[in-house]
């Protein structure tokens, strides 16, 4: 009793301790965190849950994420803004700030690579099924001349710069929807062909180079926004643009990442077609409960009889 | 019980003791891998792998009972293996009903589920312990039986 | 003269003789039932059905139908936005952060939790961990168990458990403060009241209070890690086992035998029931929830000054190279001696980070059930030995932890999962 009764009291003053310092604090300080992304401004990506992609290098099992795509695309946009800043002079140290500030809090993830990324993750279950895949086994073709398109298939392949702890190596061909082969894979060279682009752009094909089975990935129309492209050329290329067309078409580049990041297959690409939703077995479920509840019913009558006895 | 009752009893549970035990051996095996799933009969541990095993071992306990009582069925010990491997078989199947119930009242979107959903969770596949409770409850005209003997 | 004993009993034969009828008894279905219940080759495997059925409702009523049916629903939309929404300060401020939601690192940004056990404020983790997932834990357990204690069964299943309690050097009757501890530790330490000697006190208490996990606790891992509760318990019954092995051969002291009467089986009572659970579940609550609001506001404030990276970097490596654990396991450890079911809870937050690996996460939870008892328990074993016990039972839980805790490392590193 007097154990009960102690416990009690203990619990009763961590109570008051926690009335009592909760109250006492003040709000301090607000802290602001900047946001900063691929697109200068874009907010940060929405909570997403995308599996990862499982492919065979030299027998052992790699695991790609959408984050080691991102980490990859960002490591290798540093680097080419690094050379350039380079040839305009700048020391070292200018270099170090600048890119310090440009890519701080970036993820990486941009339309381009989770487009990509998509595409890839779909072609692969596609075409291996529950299978895991070779990495010599597997060749891309893109119609997409986009640093960041471009960087997610080299690391995915192991064919990109710095792609760590490769030892077979897979296949990328560029091929742009006129028949241009695009050799240079660099990003001084990509941007040149990143001018005009459409939806025609938005293309993949994924290729099981043992059986040359193939799978073609493109976009939906209604997964871009309505007057993306143009903006993109204003804001992007021509650097025209008003600060409000700028501010549009950074919503629009969310929400074209942020669709190829929550959104279903189906929802994306064209050829996709919706699950069917399994029938909930209603009857069958109706008929258990039945004789359920007239077990049930027996049993209480039994034991009433029973007692009654 | 009479000579009839007696043997009724003692082949009955011989059957049931040999399903149970088949049944058991076959979870046994199936919780070696992610178990097994033929038709209406599911043989599988849900959310933890652990349950499986468990199960198929009681359930290869409940035909070791059963057709340990078959000798000399009408002896009060011997009738009692058989009321035992029964009661083993309403805990087990019972457990297997009250999750159905407990998964079948929150609803997924909603706080309660809808009537249909509420009903399909009652809809098959269900564990061997479930198509086994039928029979076993055969047991409580035995126990009545003792029961009213006793009495007398 | 006094008789001795030989000629005592000689005595009462003679009179009993002269006085008492002899029969046949004939037996009852339920006393053949009750027999059956007793014996290991038939006791057992019936032992292993009623725990079994323990077991499974356990899961259902708390896990299934109330803590994942409405209380994570009731939380985590509708509780935990609404303090985030109307809760002043906002995401980065720290008042906001140790009262709703210290938030967390995804894509190198401060984010928002989604669920409250992330959140980790006073109001939000503070009140999900008691009402959302212990209450229903603890009320199922205590239900349970009242059943089994009304219907007869519990002395039945210490008879079939004593012969293995007596190679550590304890006794059949010593399952029920175990069975106690699996609701609280506090009435189960309490319970060892009844062993006879100091020896047996000292080995139940320490064993229950480093072996034994709690009610609240095993709530929260069913929640949070249900595939893994097999490989748990397992864990900790063979520690359970093995080091009261250990601890009976070096503790002086004797272990003498108990008489335990075993009642027939008997229907229980609705009012009987209702009562138990009530006076058991309001009591536990009565301690529990202070003591979870209390742990949360701590390691609130410790991750607030630094305090907890601060030891974390200091605890890090010793944790990392000995257990296989990274140091983000120190703030659930320090919670852990508040109150275990929160520290659980937050290993389940670094687990849906993606910070720890399924056998770190693994290890932890073990870690946490192993390493000290809560600190209502710590209270009363204060309480309950005497100082030299006390030390004895703190210094045999250290060496427990760091001989179990790290061989649990070497299994892992030699199963190539560490």
């Amino acid at each position: 009793m007097r154990n009960e009764k102690d416990k009690m009291e203990s619990g009763k003053l961590a109570l008051k301790a926690v009335v009592i310092v909760a109250l006492v604090l003040m709000a301090l300080s607000t802290a602001v965190i900047s946001v900063d992304a691929h697109m200068p401004g874009a907010k940060a990506p929405p909570a997403f849950e995308l599996s990862p992609i499982v492919i065979l290098d030299g027998g052992a099992e790699v695991e790609i994420t959408i984050e080691d795509v991102g980490n990859y695309h960002n490591e290798r946009m540093a680097e080419f803004k690094r050379n350039t800043l380079k040839k305009q002079n700048k020391t070292d140290e200018e270099i170090d700030k600048i890119i310090e500030k440009e890519f701080a809090g970036a993820t990486g993830i941009c339309p381009c690579s989770s487009c990509a990324f998509r595409a890839a993750l779909l072609g692969i279950s596609e075409l291996w099924g529950d299978e895991i895949p070779e990495r010599a086994d597997i060749k891309f073709i893109s119609r997409r001349p986009t640093p960041g398109a471009t960087q997610c298939l080299q690391f995915i392949t192991g064919t990109g710069p710095g792609v760590p702890d490769v030892t077979s190596k897979g296949e990328l061909q560029m091929i742009l929807p006129d028949g241009t082969e695009v050799a240079d894979l660099s990003v001084k060279s990509l941007k040149k062909y990143m001018v005009d682009m459409d939806l025609s752009n938005w293309n993949f094909v994924i290729i099981r180079k043992s059986t040359g089975d193939e799978f073609e990935v493109q976009v939906k129309e209604d997964v871009i926004p309505e007057g993306f492209f143009e903006l993109r050329k204003k804001v992007k290329v021509e650097k025209t643009a008003t600060p409000e067309e700028i501010d549009e078409f950074r919503v629009q580049w969310e929400a074209v990442r942020d669709a190829f990041l929550t959104q279903p297959d189906w929802e994306l690409f064209e050829g996709v077609e919706e699950p069917e939703e399994e029938e909930p077995d209603v009857v069958g479920g109706a008929i258990f409960f039945s004789i359920l509840v007239i077990g049930l019913g027996l049993l209480l009558v039994l034991s009433i009889r029973g007692k009654a006895r | 019980m009479n000579e009839g009752e007696e043997k009724f009893g003692q082949i009955y549970f011989a059957v049931l003791g040999a399903v149970a035990l088949a049944f058991g051996a076959a979870e046994l095996i199936a919780s070696a891998g992610e178990g097994f799933t033929w038709g209406i009969l599911d043989s599988s541990g849900g959310a933890d792998p652990m349950f499986l095993p468990w199960r198929a071992i009681i359930l290869i306990s409940v035909g070791f009972f059963y057709l340990s009582s078959v000798k000399n069925f009408a002896e009060i010990h011997q009738l009692a293996k058989a009321v035992m491997g029964s009661i083993m078989i309403w805990i087990v199947a019972g457990m297997a009903i009250w999750s159905r119930i407990a998964g079948s009242i929150p609803g997924e979107e909603t706080w309660f589920n809808s009537l249909e959903g509420f009903l399909a969770s009652y809809a098959p596949p269900y564990c061997p312990e479930m198509f086994l409770l039928p029979f076993s409850l055969v047991i409580v005209y035995y126990i009545l039986k003792e029961k009213g003997e006793t009495e007398k | 003269m006094p008789l001795s004993v030989d000629e005592r009993w000689d005595l009462i034969d003679k009179i009993s003789k002269q006085t008492v009828e002899f029969g046949a008894r004939k037996h009852t279905l339920k006393d053949a039932i009750a027999e059956l219940t007793v014996k290991p080759l038939t006791g057992i495997p019936v032992a292993i059905a009623v725990i079994y059925g323990f077991w499974s409702f356990f899961c259902d009523f708390a896990g299934t139908l109330f803590t994942d049916g409405f209380m994570v629903r009731l939380f985590d939309e509708h509780w935990l936005p609404w303090l985030q929404s109307v809760f002043p300060g906002g995401l980065g401020n720290p008042f906001y952060a140790l009262m709703v939601d210290a938030g967390h690192i995804e894509n190198g940004v401060l984010t928002a939790s989604d669920n409250c056990f992330e959140a980790f404020g006073v109001l939000t983790s503070g009140f999900f961990v008691p009402f959302g997932v212990v209450l229903w834990a603890v009320l199922a357990f205590y239900l349970m168990f009242a059943l089994l204690e009304d219907v007869g069964y519990l002395p039945r299943l210490a008879v079939l458990v004593d012969t293995v309690l007596h190679k550590i050097g304890l006794h059949g009757y010593a399952i029920v403060p175990t069975f106690l501890s699996l609701g609280c530790n506090v009435p189960g330490v309490t319970a060892t009241r009844a062993l006879e000697t100091r020896k047996q006190r000292f080995l139940m208490i320490t064993l229950l209070s480093v072996f034994v996990p709690c009610g609240a606790q095993i709530g929260i891992m069913q929640d949070l890690v249900p595939e893994m509760m097999g490989w748990i318990f397992m864990t900790l019954a063979i520690g359970y086992l093995g080091f009261g092995f250990i601890l009976n051969k070096i503790v002086p002291g004797k272990s003498p035998e108990i008489i335990m009467d075993v009642p027939p089986y008997r229907m229980p009572m609705m009012k009987n029931i209702v009562s138990k659970l009530w006076i058991r579940t309001s009591r536990f609550l009565l301690v529990a929830v202070p003591f979870v609001l209390l742990g949360c506001l701590i390691v609130g404030l410790m991750y607030l000054t630094g305090a907890m990276d601060w030891l974390a970097t200091v605890l890090g490596p010793f944790l990392m190279s000995w257990f296989g654990v990274p140091g983000e396991t120190v703030s659930p450890l320090i919670a852990g001696f508040l109150r275990k079911d929160l520290a659980v809870g937050m290993i389940g937050g670094l687990m849906e980070q993606g910070i720890m690996t399924t056998f770190q996460v693994f290890t932890s939870v073990v870690l946490l059930c192993i390493y000290f008892p809560c600190l209502a328990t710590f209270a009363l074993m204060i309480k309950e030995e005497n100082w030299k016990e006390f030390l004895g039972s703190i210094a045999s839980l250290v060496a427990m932890v760091l001989v179990y805790g790290g061989l649990i490392h070497v299994v892992g590193i030699m199963l190539g999962v560490a």
